[in-house]
Parts: C-alpha cells; sequence; structure tokens
C-alpha cells in the first residue's frame, strides 16, 4: 500500500481520531492490532507467500525465547545463520545463481519491509538472549514488527523502546503536539509526492535513454555533459526526499498512536565525511550497523591481537559494505556497498594518520578549519555512490561516461 | 566502598594516552577529546577486564544515545559489579 494514498491517509488520520476516544489500554491496543492486521493484508493476495512470511518472522519470536533459557552460542550463531541465508534466498540475491541455487520467485509485495525485518529480528534475538528483553509476548513482537509505522522502510526502533511505549499507547493530548504532526504529515506528502515526484521525472527523462541495450545518444557534448552532471546532483536528492517524506509520514503517524520513533535524517549532504554522513544519512541503520555489527567484530579483533590500525579500517569497511549491499540484491548494490566501504575505511586510514602526525588532541581544530571544502568533496563522493543505487552497474557507467564518448 | 569514577579515570587514561586527563560524571564523547567509536570500544573492553563485567549490545548501544555520559557509564558498572 502506497502511504501518499487517500486509503491510507483517511485510514490513518480516522484511526488517530478514535485512539483517544478509547478509554483503556487493551482498546487501544486492540486499534492497533487490528491497523496492523488490515495493513499487512493489502500485500497479500494469496496465503502461500503470506505463510512464509509470517514463519519467517514468527521464527525470530521463538529463537529469541529459546536463547532467553539458554543463551548457547552455538544456537544463536546456527539461528542467525539460517536466518540471513533465507532473507538472501528470498530476496533473491545474484550471487546465489553463481552458486546454482534456484531462485524464489517471490512477488515485491510478499516481501514487504523484509530487510528492516531482519535486522529488527537479529536485535530481538541478540538482546534476548543478552538478558536485555524483559517479558515479551508474541502479540507485542507481532505489532512491533508489523505496524504500519515501521513495516515498509523503518525506522528501525528498538523493541525495548516500542515495548515502553506500547505498554502505555498513550494518545496525544496536546492539540498543539497534535497540530505539529499533522503538519509534518502533509510536509511528508508534499517531499514525496511534489518534490521527489518532480525529479524524479526529471531524472528518468534524462537517464533513460543511456539505459543499456538501447542505441548509443548521440547528442552535442555540452548537452551530454549537462544531462549527466542534472542526472548526478538530482538523483540523491530524490532519494532523499523519498524517504524523508516516507519518514514524515510514518514518525508523525506513529506519535498519534504513543509511539515516538527515532529520527532518519540530521542533514546528512553537510557531513564532512563518509564516517560522519552515515551518523546523518538513514541514522537508524547506521546505528544498528555500529551496534550489532561495528561494535562486536571490532571488539573482537582486538580482543584477538589484531593489529589496532588493521581492526579500525577493515572493520569500517566491512560494516559499511554490509549496510550498503543490505539496499538490494543486484551486483549494483554491491557496487554501492563497495564504495560506502571504502569510503569510510580511508577516511579512518586518514584519521589514523593525522593522530600520529599532529596528535589526538590537535585534530578537532584541524579539521575544523577545512570543514566547507571537506563537505563539499564529500557531497560529491555521496553523489557519486548514489549512481550505483539506480540498480543497474552499466546505467551508472553509462551516465557517468556519457560527456567523454563524444 | 569503591570509587568506580577513579577507577575509570585511570581506564581513560591509559586507553586515551593521556596522563594528565581530568574527567567527572558529566564528561562525554563531546568534551573528551578523540572519545569516537573506536576509543569507546577499546574503553568497554578495558572496562570489562578491569571490573571483571561483561556488557551486553543493548548496553553499550545505550552509552551512544544523546545524554549519556560518565555517570552513566559509572552507574552501568555499579549495576554490573553488585
Amino acid at each position: 500500500m502506497d502511504l501518499c494514498s487517500w486509503t491510507f491517509i483517511l485510514g490513518l488520520l480516522g484511526a488517530a481520531a478514535i485512539q483517544p476516544l478509547l478509554s483503556t489500554l487493551v482498546l487501544r491496543q486492540g486499534l492497533l492490532v487490528l491497523a496492523s492486521a488490515w495493513f499487512v493484508s493489502t500485500f497479500f493476495q494469496q496465503p502461500g507467500p503470506f505463510f512464509l512470511f509470517f514463519g519467517f518472522i514468527a521464527s525470530g519470536y521463538l529463537a529469541g525465547r529459546i536463547v532467553a533459557k539458554r543463551p548457547a552460542m552455538a544456537i544463536i550463531a546456527g539461528y542467525l545463520v539460517l536466518l540471513v541465508s533465507a532473507f538472501l534466498c528470498l530476496k533473491n540475491y545474484s550471487f546465489l545463481r553463481a552458486l546454482r541455487i534456484p531462485p524464489v520467485n517471490l512477488t515485491w509485495s510478499s516481501l514487504v519491509g523484509l530487510s528492516y525485518i531482519l535486522f529488527r529480528q537479529i536485535h530481538f534475538v541478540v538482546d534476548s538472549a543478552q538478558g536485555q528483553i524483559f517479558q515479551p509476548t508474541f502479540l507485542q513482537y507481532l505489532v512491533y514488527q508489523l505496524n504500519p509505522f515501521t513495516l515498509l522502510a523503518g525506522p528501525i526502533n528498538r523493541y525495548q523502546t516500542f515495548q515502553e511505549e506500547w505498554l502505555k499507547c498513550e494518545p496525544l493530548s496536546d492539540s498543539t503536539d497534535a497540530l505539529k504532526q499533522l503538519q509534518r504529515l502533509l510536509l511528508g506528502i508534499v517531499k514525496i509526492t511534489w518534490i521527489a515526484g518532480t525529479i524524479i521525472t526529471f531524472v528518468t527523462a534524462l537517464q533513460s535513454p543511456l539505459n543499456p541495450g538501447l542505441p548509443r545518444l548521440v547528442e552535442p557534448w555540452w548537452k551530454a555533459l549537462a544531462r549527466s552532471i542534472a542526472v548526478f546532483y538530482l538523483y540523491p536528492f530524490y532519494v532523499y526526499f523519498n524517504f524523508a517524506g516516507y519518514c514524515d509520514i510514518v514518525i508523525s503517524g506513529a506519535r498519534f498512536f504513543g509511539f515516538k520513533l527515532p529520527e532518519n535524517f540530521d542533514r546528512p549532504f553537510l557531513a564532512r565525511n563518509m564516517i560522519e554522513y552515515w551518523t546523518r544519512w538513514h541514522r537508524t541503520l547506521g546505528f544498528w550497523i555500529r551496534d550489532y555489527l561495528f561494535n562486536p567484530l571490532f571488539k573482537a579483533m582486538v580482543e584477538h591481537k589484531i593489529h589496532f590500525g588493521v581492526a579500525a579500517v577493515s572493520t569500517y569497511f566491512i560494516a559499511l559494505f554490509v549496510a550498503g549491499i543490505w539496499h538490494g540484491s543486484t551486483p549494483s548494490f554491491a557496487m554501492f556497498g563497495l564504495l560506502n566501504g571504502l569510503g569510510v575505511a580511508v577516511v579512518k586510514l586518514y584519521e589514523l594518520w593525522l593522530v600520529k602526525r599532529i596528535g589526538r588532541k590537535n585534530i578537532k581544530n584541524y579539521l575544523a578549519r577545512s570543514r566547507t571544502f571537506a563537505v563539499i568533496v564529500n557531497f560529491h563522493y555521496v553523489c557519486f555512490t548514489f549512481l550505483f543505487f539506480t540498480g543497474s552497474i552499466r546505467l551508472a557507467l553509462n551516465t557517468l561516461l556519457h560527456p567523454f564518448k563524444h | 566502598m569503591r570509587n568506580t569514577l577513579s577507577e575509570l579515570q585511570e581506564i581513560f587514561r591509559s586507553t586515551f594516552g593521556d596522563d594528565e586527563l581530568e574527567i567527572s560524571e558529566s564528561s562525554n564523547a563531546d568534551s573528551v577529546e578523540g572519545w569516537d567509536s573506536l576509543t569507546h570500544i577499546n574503553l568497554i573492553i578495558a572496562v570489562e577486564k578491569h571490573f571483571k563485567i561483561k556488557l551486553a549490545t543493548a548496553e553499550i548501544a545505550k552509552l551512544n544515545e544523546p545524554g549519556q555520559n560518565v555517570g552513566s557509564f559509572v552507574r552501568l558498572i555499579d549495576s554490573k559489579s553488585k
């Protein structure tokens, strides 16, 4: 279901209007359960894919309960390997074809939000094993995974915060706050439909003649250059406005039901390097990667006496490479991951070199002097990585090299 | 009674390689020069070794949240050392 559709928006506002009229917690929770069930049902036309999807999610709860009682490393690792393998097969990752693993032919709607579900599930299982999740219930877990505000594309919220808010389901009592949320909801719709919609119309018109398989486009060099430059700069803004608009809708929508979802953006194009960028762009993904991949991996490497610099650079690379390939199953997303991984690894190498040269204490002042230049360079690198976000390496290369083919 | 803050101070000095580093309960990643993701994990490793405790993923993650500071670290260590 499209979040900008009348059905969704009217459904959301209707439920938000009913919510404060419900006097007991059970009724308010019941409303969210019904809303989640209705929302999920719109993505499934047949029972088969639904049961597969449901099984994937339910396995997380079962595994969480088992490891909470018996936190054996073998059980946790075994389940996570199975879970990630199932995810890769369901999402049909292209490298599986080289391993002669037959494709699982499911439609996009049958895999709704699976990437986000996977990360929430890993968090649930790991935290359960470490005794950080208390008294979860199956229904609570299902609403955590399937509610309309986080199912499609996050934000990747944590179970503990969700649980705290679920046990209150407090409706918005302040009318000023309610108006602010309504305003944000409308702003989200404007960002997606008007701004992102207009940008992608331009980008598609400019980039489609460069699609691989079409005859080579012959045009004056200046026109070719303008075409490539426009796509290069516009596409990242399309992704930004589309995703930020989505976040505005779900974050404001969730507030009407008593849930304060984490923010996903903090002026990402003003980041001074790729490490800072990942604390500003899709923040809940960046923080998840930091907590469940980067920290444990780096900690394990240091504890195993791996050289500090090697451990630092390789952990940054692996963490952001995984973040990149998580976005999609084609080789283009592997390239996107590779560029992001390389970006953060190079920044870390540079920082380590700077620490050696001028000392840790002087770094902040030294870096502050070159901030504007660094922001401009980083913005261009980010735009370059987004060329590969379109899903085709050949299209990305055609766009980049088009002006030089004249 | 154990003075966690002063023990933590020694760990900070050794991790950051700065013998003059002074921390207080209100110190945080912004006020301590060089406190980044890597030194944070180095601190965790040193704290776990020194206090003979094991911090969970969620506990380490919480220390990165806005508003968290050395005081939060001290309280976490105290709660785990009981």
